[in-house]
């Protein structure tokens, strides 16, 4: 069964430019209902077409400085507009390559002696609890990995000698 | 990294419950007499069969197949009670 022909305005005028407000409602395609592929004669979207989304970024991006203008009367004694646009316009605050000395760790050797002497460090004001608090979380995930290591060879060692024990089972014929 | 250890720690138990078992005596063949009646009921014969393994420490059959023990099970009809799960050595 044969619907309408190609309505190129669905997609936008390449030659023309995106303007919404030319744009006609959207009629059937030509193209076979049962397939769903084009007929001969309608290659489809034709090349440089733009799709709707980048039609409507184009008239949000041209509208924007009125948008922005609008904002800023409306942030006046509205703290969360006010927030909103502080949030565009200031910088987020990263975390700052420094290098962090805990006193007395090198001679902690568990993990939790190694946590008290972080912790020790945060109380006394030498890192921020931040810094202690991803300190801590790495310490946790390397011991986590030391874990898993152990643990990996325990069980390969634990494999080999139930293999070898097979011959220690007892033999009855 | 949570869900690993768990595994392997389980893997490790597993694997030692299996040594001790072997250490233990396990035989290479377990063979499990059943009565006739039993032997209609798979539950009733999988409950011997554990029972027995449970002697050497093992909590599945498939943990007994790890160790290098086979099962057999065999039912007779005129096997009295006090000879139920004896194995045939």
């Amino acid at each position: 069964m044969l619907t309408n022909s190609y309505d190129q305005a669905e997609f936008g005028d390449p030659k023309d430019g995106a303007q919404l407000n030319e744009v006609e409602p959207p009629r059937a395609i030509f193209k076979d209902t049962k397939t769903g592929r084009f007929l001969e004669g309608n290659g489809g979207r034709p090349k440089g077409a733009l799709s709707k989304s980048t039609i409507a970024k184009q008239i949000i991006m041209d509208a924007a400085p009125e948008l922005v203008r609008q904002a800023i009367e409306l942030a006046k004694g509205n703290a969360s507009m006010m927030s909103t646009l502080l949030a565009i316009a200031l910088p987020t605050n990263r975390s700052q390559l420094e290098p962090v000395a805990i006193p007395g760790i090198e001679h902690c050797s568990s993990l939790e002696d190694k946590t008290n002497a972080i912790m020790n460090a945060v109380t006394n004001g030498i890192i921020s609890p931040d810094v202690g608090l991803q300190m801590v979380s790495g310490l946790e995930k390397s011991e986590q990995a030391h874990r898993l290591r152990l643990l990996s060879e325990q069980v390969a060692d634990l494999q080999r000698k139930v293999l070898d024990g097979r011959s220690l089972v007892k033999r009855i014929n | 990294m949570a869900e690993s250890i768990d595994a392997l720690q389980r893997q490790v138990n597993k694997l030692t419950q299996i040594l001790q078992a072997q250490q233990s005596g396990l035989p290479n063949q377990l063979t499990v007499f059943v009565k006739g009646t039993q032997a209609s009921s798979s539950e009733e014969i999988n409950r011997i069969i554990l029972e027995r393994l449970s002697l050497f420490g093992l909590k599945d059959l498939s943990d007994a197949q790890d160790a290098g023990c086979d099962i057999k099970v065999i039912a007779l009809p005129w096997l009295t009670d006090r000879e139920i799960g004896h194995e045939s050595v």
